[in-house]
């Protein structure tokens, strides 16, 4: 849809050429057009040798490149373009979805966020990044672009169904309940059902959102996060046979979903196939750069592969960026213990010992002090 | 002893060689060890199990309570002892019949009732209790009454006391889930899963050799073959502390799980690998801190304090530099050092494995 939208602008730009380049660049539209990607590629790639600040052809060679699956040279062709001209927009609307489809969200979103400033009423782009926020997991960005859409569209069941999504994550279901139903008045829909489950699970139902979850599936596999959704469910319900293959299905859906990534990466290195494991890994972190999740399993896979020392050094940097990430202490102090760094790691154990101890302070009705001495 | 040695045989010994029939084929094999087995075990004596043929260990091993952690229902001693088991909680009443070899569990609350037939005892039944597993179209599920020793009859099974049952079906027990049936199963049992997958079919009851040390049955086919070179398991013995706590927590709970739980309360107290690092005197290197220093997996654990006065005095007797001899006596230093904590709702009294010089009324140390 976006290939060719520089059409017009070539053609004006290339009134005052000779008549060969112009040909050619028609030529290569053409073949662009008939599907001939490579074909078309090599024409831009031609013309822009002879005329390298012609803006448009960067942006159609941008094109032709991503849609071969060529996106690193896409996105630097994109970046050219935008060099030469910061406000074409739909050259940076593409440059951010060559970002989303590598799985680079936050830099989707980045870009995303520049295309809301320069075309404020660009709905597509206003999906898009909240997508991009929800996949982050910031579900706050995703309300606060999504809120004003959903008001001018209240019809538009995609933005309902990410907004109300949005906040009964965040706890605010009473206004994810209105969109809900709106969802479900027109008909038993996955979109429907995934909200019901996820309003489920905030309420600690898993069972029942593993049953919303089912039915989205079989509604509509393709949606996504269905099937993370439903893998998650699975294992909080115990099944994480079932769930593997819900997170794997996810990846074929979009294989750089963070949390399908994350967790089978975690299950093949429980499963001692640490190679596989450190594909995940890999790829969840390209989703989400620095996410503290992602380092800490890489952290341990570190230490299951015979290299503690390269684990303390993550989860160090870890717990100095989070000091309340009680896993990481639990970790680093095992670390210690096979580094034989006794003192830091019976230190590291009075750290979660206190954090524990805070965590249980804020539930009420636990009573620490149970136990009688006989 | 012998009684108790003969049932295990029981229990444990024709089950294993009606696997190593299952997983050979071979029907000489099977003739050659059930042979002597069984006759063993009518007359009372020591039994010719496989590993016992060089291992003195396997003699006493069947004998422990880790060995019978689970029961068929045809051989729990609870059921069979007691024909006839009864509870009411709250509105719900319980009756678990005995009817020939097998025990039928059920419940009702006065208008509906709910009957499924048990499979299995969790837990031995000369040990603190047991829980049963029921079956019913297919599905397993974990009865929520379990037999207590010290209350010798039925009381709701440890956690399921937290929550109200929301109907009859409910009240009866838990359905298991696929990771509940691995866990469970895992632990009090051998050879109960292919991968992630459930293999109940070529299950033995009770942790036997096999469940902890690996390759067994290749090392145990070696040696029949007389193999010059068989396979042998990995020595265990020399596992530093820190090695053992997590080999012996895969069941008993490891420290970095109990921790990662944020649960630091007196339910902990029977995870005593997770205990036992919260020593002062724990070093994840020494091994006269290990589990099995004090604790051989092969015999059944001592319930007398003065038996591992010996283990204490190994380091407070002079033998570690810094270590403290204890004022007050050189003997009996579990009871004092090791005090005995009540479970709650598991109606038995755990030695804490935190070794700690224990002050008038402090908050327990989770």
């Amino acid at each position: 849809m976006l290939k060719f939208t520089f059409t017009f602008v070539l053609s004006l730009a290339f009134t005052t050429f000779a008549q060969s380049p112009q040909q050619l660049v028609q030529d290569a539209q053409q073949k662009q057009r008939a599907g001939d990607l490579e074909g078309a590629v090599a024409g831009y790639q031609q013309f822009l040798r002879m005329y390298p600040e012609a803006t448009a052809i960067h942006s159609n060679l941008g094109a032709a490149l991503a849609d071969l699956g060529r996106f690193e040279e896409a996105i630097s062709q994109y970046k050219i373009a935008l060099s030469q001209s910061p406000k074409l927009t739909q050259a940076r609307l593409n440059l951010a979805l060559c970002y989303y489809k590598m799985g680079r969200i936050e830099d989707a979103a980045t870009e995303l966020e520049k295309v809301r400033v320069e075309d404020p009423g660009n709905r597509q782009a206003a999906l898009l990044l909240a997508d991009c926020y929800m996949r982050l997991g910031c579900e706050n960005d995703v309300i606060r672009v999504l809120d004003p859409e959903e008001k001018k569209y209240p019809d538009d069941l995609a933005i309902a169904y990410l907004l109300g999504t949005a906040l009964i994550r965040e706890k605010r279901v009473e206004e994810g309940q209105v969109l809900v139903d709106r969802i479900l008045r027109n008909g038993d829909s996955a979109e429907a059902h995934l909200m019901l489950g996820t309003a489920k699970m905030g309420a600690s139902d898993f069972a029942g959102a593993r049953d919303e979850f089912a039915k989205a599936v079989t509604l509509n596999p393709n949606l996504p996060e269905v099937h993370v959704l439903y893998a998650k469910a699975l294992m909080l319900t115990g099944d994480s046979d079932l769930s593997t293959k819900e997170f794997t299905a996810e990846l074929q859906v979009d294989p750089y979903n963070f949390d399908a990534n994350l967790q089978l990466g975690a299950m093949a290195k429980q499963e001692q196939n640490y190679e596989q494991a450190k594909k995940y890994f890999v790829r969840a972190e390209e989703t989400r750069p620095g996410d503290p999740g992602v380092r800490y399993q890489l952290a341990l896979l570190a230490l299951e592969q015979g290299d503690p020392e390269k684990a303390r050094q993550t989860l160090e940097a870890l717990v100095k960026e989070s000091p309340q990430f009680l896993e990481a202490h639990v970790s680093l102090a095992l670390v210690y213990y096979r580094l034989k760094r006794t003192e830091d790691s019976k230190r590291e154990r009075e750290i979660v010992q206190k954090l524990t101890a805070e965590v249980q302070a804020k539930q009420p009705g636990v009573n620490q002090n149970g136990g009688k001495l006989q | 002893m012998i009684p108790k040695l003969a049932s295990a045989i029981e229990r444990r010994v024709i089950p294993f060689l009606k696997f190593v029939v299952t997983r050979t084929g071979c029907l000489f094999l099977f003739l050659v060890l059930a042979a002597p087995a069984i006759a063993a075990a009518q007359a009372n004596h020591q039994p010719s199990f496989p590993c016992a043929q060089c291992h003195t260990e396997a003699l006493s091993q069947p004998t422990t309570n880790m060995a019978q952690a689970l029961e068929t229902v045809e051989l729990s001693r609870v059921l069979v002892d007691h024909p006839l088991l009864s509870a009411t909680y709250g509105k719900y009443s319980y009756r678990i019949e005995r009817r020939g070899d097998q025990s039928i569990y059920s419940v009702t609350d006065g208008t509906a009732t709910v009957t499924m037939p048990i499979r299995w005892g969790l837990g031995a039944s000369s040990a603190i209790g047991q829980t049963f597993v029921l079956e019913k179209d297919g599905e397993l599920f974990e009865s929520r009454m379990s037999w207590f020793r010290e209350l010798n009859s039925l009381g709701p099974t440890l956690g399921s006391a937290a929550s109200l049952p929301a109907d009859v079906h409910e009240a009866a027990g838990r359905l298991m889930s696929h990771d509940d049936k691995l866990a469970c199963f895992g632990c009090h049992a051998t050879n109960t899963a292919q991968g992630t997958q459930l293999a109940l079919d070529r299950m033995i009851p009770g942790v036997q050799c096999g469940d902890c040390h690996e390759g067994t049955e290749a090392h145990l086919a070696a040696m029949l073959r007389k193999s010059a070179e068989p396979v042998v398991p990995p020595a265990l013995s020399k596992m530093s502390a820190e090695q053992t706590s997590n080999f012996c927590g895969r069941c008993h709970r490891t420290w970095a799980e109990i921790a990662m739980q944020r649960n630091p309360s007196v339910s902990n107290i029977r995870f005593q690998p997770y205990r036992l690092t919260g020593s002062k005197c724990y070093d994840p290197d020494d091994t006269r801190i290990s589990c099995v220093a004090c604790h051989n997996p092969h015999q059944e654990v001592s319930a007398q304090p003065v038996d591992y006065d010996s283990k204490c005095q190994a380091c407070h007797g002079g033998g570690e530099l810094g270590a403290k001899a204890c004022p007050v006596s050189k003997s009996k230093c579990v009871t004092c050092h090791m005090p005995k904590i009540e479970l709650p709702g598991g109606h038995y009294k755990f030695s804490d494995h935190r070794i700690r010089i224990v002050k008038p009324d402090e908050p327990y140390p989770g």
